[in-house]
């Protein structure tokens, strides 16, 4: 399943930022969050995004996944240049091409566990694949539950709720931000476990922001982002070899290559 | 497209949530539903039982003969018409088709109880009349005793009889106005009532009629008519047109009927209704303020659940759709509910009118399309539009806002709306004042309170935090927190607190306009009077509306004649029409008037003015400048 890395375009791309500028505020106060970053999320692929605090890594999520808008460059789903959409267009790719778990507050409190499943395609007007969904539900193992409502569930259960809404309508890519931020430890594996097993079985894209190491050596592919820009690639990562880069970066970060072992 | 579904799925649930706090907009609009539905359903109620007791008190009388000439003043629809001789009676008793014709002989007559009370005079008229003793002809129908046969004996009706604990073989006082001692014979319904309203009425031979109850005798107020089998209604009516003078008219019973039934709503009914419509109109006005807030914190605390929502594929439009679903859903089912406690209230009515003595007619509530579908759209519209700014407000959240772990509040008072505000109110006084100092007008000043109203509701915002903030500076001298964090709560959002606080503004606003608007009419006619009565005593009858008999004309002199009295002037009233308007008239000696009234300057002479002479107040002569008017006819 893995490929050559690339960071340019490719025919089997799911999304991709090109020079990337998230500027907030100006003046004195000004913040380029994102400061031209270029990266591509390989189709079929489970990708970490890592970074300390403020470099960027969920600014990079929500321009790529249509929540935020750019200050300049563009983002696309698919073939789809995000920077040409109004709010209603965007909406809409949001709804059928983008999947979404986040850290805490995924799911409605009024809607049952079922309904939650399904709730992006019936905003759709869509019937939902059954058999797709059924094998889904199997998946994530929450059939015994499925009428029940979200604060019936663990915070495990309810991410994994989370993550088979993601999938559910089938969509080009599905963005998770730190989905375990909020989970034990071993809540957290399963919910890991479910994602890079979807991606490997069913040939889905994943996308992950997290900080912890454990977390990103379930991806396929790590890229490190440091003060807005995109500084390194691992593949096929471990524990180790992230914690040691990301030491490697707290060094750098503080300008004194002494510190650094 | 927008999945209708979802929209509905989402309201549903979000309502079966959040059922306690929809408690207050669901009592709110099934309470100003219920006066509506309540005010529509009486009004409907009681219009068609009057109808059809008109029609069957009336329905013997074919035709009615009347003079055409007739002066309406203001406020007096039917208006006033010149008496008929009654030398027509036999002359229409002649006309081929006509079986009988009998006049009506109409005055004031006010009956004294038992109790040496008058009876009546609060508002309904109380007449006196002739007894006709044709019952085809007569609305009222001898129910005991006998008719009058005698000078002195009179038949009233139930109503009266019992309003002032009289029976038959009692002998009373009845002002015409002068005092006339009479008997009573006989006890007399109308239609299947004990009265038509609360109007009394006492019939007397027409030979007493016409010397006590007109000015001169031979004179009546209207010739009822039967037609002969064979003769229709409208062939009656042409018949006697045919014939009758000029300024004579002949109607059908039916319209006949009509116009007094009218008279009756117009006396009774517009100020029942209008009573209650204003009462529905204010609960409904407030309850708009109540529903706002409520969905504007409902909104705010669903900002998390909307932008999810949003974040999920949910567009602006489906988020919007499902708020006002959801304020469309509690609309209809208040409605509903005001709807069936509306026609409670209006049966409840029927059943207290008995009790505090208005003889409400018989007959089933009538419950019409109108007033069941025009209360709902107004519970409905209400809701909505109330519901529409806090919906067009959760459209508008930013997906993102999801990932917050709390939601920020836009608590900022707008510059904009401080000057929105602004401008509102200088609009608004500037409208107020010179409504009420350059230009005397009612409708730029009310328009001026509104706008000066709907300037204080958008100004609410920005009072609202200096309020609090000089207000709440006592709570941070109280020891312990909860003095400061009460201060802190109602600062962090103006917006919401200036509408909790613009329900009861409003509330207030309406006591207080009721209040002053009584307090100042009350001292505007202190005012008229003290500045022009220059006299000691004033003599006066207690009646109120078309009630009472007034005084005699021969009081006055009476008066004047004790020893302690120098001048003692009676003041009438009247209509006549001046330029073709009706006008009301008083009636005086005016040479008497100028010693008990400070008339000011007089132009021209009182005493010179005659039997046909007119004086007129300064404005009146100013607004129809251009010499002397034509005498009045």
């Amino acid at each position: 399943m893995t490929g050559t890395v690339t960071t340019g375009t490719d025919t089997r791309t799911a999304a991709r930022v090109v020079d990337a500028v998230k500027v907030y505020g100006s003046g004195d106060t000004e913040v380029r969050a994102l400061d031209g970053v270029s990266v591509a999320f390989t189709a079929g692929r489970f990708t970490a995004i890592m970074g300390p605090s403020g470099s960027g890594k969920s600014t990079l999520m929500h321009c790529a996944a249509g929540l935020d808008t750019l200050t300049s460059g563009s983002a696309f789903i698919g073939g789809t240049d995000l920077s040409g959409l109004d709010d209603h267009r965007l909406t809409l790719l949001r709804r059928r091409h983008v999947g979404f778990v986040f850290q805490a507050f995924n799911l409605l409190p009024t809607l049952t566990v079922a309904e939650n499943i399904t709730l992006p395609m019936d905003l759709a007007g869509e019937r939902p694949d059954s058999r797709w969904l059924d094998a889904l539900i199997d998946t994530v193992g929450l059939r015994d539950r499925l009428h029940h409502r979200p604060s019936e569930l663990s915070g495990g259960q309810q991410q994994r709720v989370a993550v088979a809404r993601a999938f559910a309508g089938r969509p080009q890519v599905v963005f998770a931000d730190e989905p375990t931020g909020n989970l034990d430890s071993r809540s957290g594996e399963e919910v890991l476990r479910l994602l890079a097993g979807t991606v490997r079985r069913t040939d889905r894209t994943v996308v992950m922001v997290t900080h912890d190491p454990v977390a990103a050596a379930h991806a396929d592919e790590v890229v490190f982002l440091a003060d807005g820009r995109l500084v390194d690639r691992m593949e096929a990562p471990t524990a180790e070899r992230v914690i040691d880069r990301l030491k490697a970066f707290d060094g750098t970060r503080h300008g004194d290559p002494e510190v650094s072992p | 497209m927008t999945a209708g579904g979802a929209s509905l799925r989402l309201s549903r649930t979000s309502l079966r949530a959040h059922k306690r706090r929809f408690a207050g907009t669901f009592t709110a609009v099934l309470l100003g539903v219920a006066f509506l539905t309540g005010t529509l359903v009486m009004g409907d109620t009681l219009r068609s039982s009057f109808d059809s007791l008109f029609a069957g008190a009336t329905g013997g009388t074919d035709a009615v003969v009347r003079s055409s000439a007739v002066v309406t003043v203001s406020g007096d629809a039917q208006g006033t018409r010149q008496p008929l001789k009654t030398d027509l009676v036999a002359r229409i008793e002649g006309i081929p088709g006509v079986a009988a014709a009998e006049p009506d002989i109409r005055g004031a007559g006010q009956l004294i109880g038992s109790d040496g009370e008058p009876v009546g005079g609060q508002g309904p008229p109380t007449v006196a009349g002739n007894w006709i003793p044709d019952p085809e002809l007569n609305p009222y129908r001898l129910a005991e005793g006998r008719p009058p046969a005698a000078s002195g004996e009179v038949v009233i009706n139930r109503g009266a009889a019992e309003a002032g604990g009289l029976r038959i073989g009692d002998t009373t006082v009845l002002r015409t106005p002068d005092p006339l001692p009479v008997t009573i014979v006989g006890l007399a319904a109308f239609g299947g009532e004990d009265g038509m309203g609360r109007t009394t009425f006492t019939a007397m031979t027409r030979a007493d009629a016409e010397k006590y109850l007109t000015p001169r005798p031979g004179e009546a107020a209207s010739i009822q008519v039967r037609a002969g089998p064979g003769t229709s209604r409208q062939e009656l009516v042409d018949a006697l047109g045919a014939v009758l003078p000029d300024d004579v008219e002949a109607i059908t019973g039916e319209q006949s009927a009509r116009e007094n039934q009218e008279m009756i709503s117009g006396q009774f009914l517009s100020l029942f209704t209008t009573l209650l419509l204003v009462f529905s109109g204010i609960v409904l006005f407030v309850a708009t303020f109540s529903i706002y807030n409520t969905f504007a914190i409902v909104i705010a605390q669903r900002t998390r659940e909307n932008a999810l929502l949003r974040a999920l594929g949910a567009s602006r439009r489906q988020i919007v759709g499902a708020t006002l679903v959801e304020a469309a859903v509690v609309a209809v089912a208040a409605s509903a509910a005001g709807l069936l406690a509306g026609i409670g209230i209006a049966a409840g009515l029927q059943a207290l009118f008995p009790a505090i003595g208005f003889p409400f007619p018989d007959g089933a509530l009538k419950v019409s399309g109108v007033s069941m579908l025009l209360p709902l759209a107004v519970g409905l519209l209400v809701c909505l539009g109330s519901a529409l700014m806090p919906a067009v407000r959760a459209g508008r959240t930013a997906p993102l806002a999801a990932l917050r772990e709390s939601t920020v509040e836009d608590s900022a008072a707008s510059r904009k709306r401080a000057f929105a505000g602004g401008a509102l109110a200088l609009t608004g006084i500037a409208a107020i004042l010179t409504g009420v100092l350059a230009v005397p007008s009612v409708t730029l000043a009310a328009t001026g309170a509104a706008f000066a109203i709907a300037a204080f509701v958008t100004l609410g915002p920005v009072a609202a935090g200096r309020a609090v903030r000089v207000m709440g500076r006592p709570l941070d001298r109280l020891p312990g927190v909860s003095g400061r964090f009460a201060k802190r709560n109602a600062l962090r959002s103006p917006r919401r607190t200036a509408a909790t606080a613009a329900a009861l503004m409003i509330g207030v606003a309406v006591v207080s306009l009721f209040t002053v608007f009584g307090a100042s009419l009350k001292a505007t006619m202190d005012q008229t009077v003290s500045r022009s009565f220059a006299g000691d005593v004033a003599v006066s009858a207690p009646a109120f509306g078309a009630g009472g008999s007034g005084l005699s004309p021969k009081l006055a002199p009476a008066i004047e004649a004790q020893r302690e009295v120098r001048t003692a002037v009676g003041l009438g009233q009247g209509v006549a029409e001046v330029d073709g308007v009706g006008r009301r008239l008083t009636v005086t000696d005016p040479a008497a008037l100028a010693e008990a009234f400070e008339l000011g300057e007089v132009r021209g002479s009182l005493s010179a003015l005659g039997k046909t002479g007119l004086a007129v107040a300064d404005t009146e002569a100013d607004e129809h400048a251009g010499g002397p008017a034509p005498p009045p006819s």
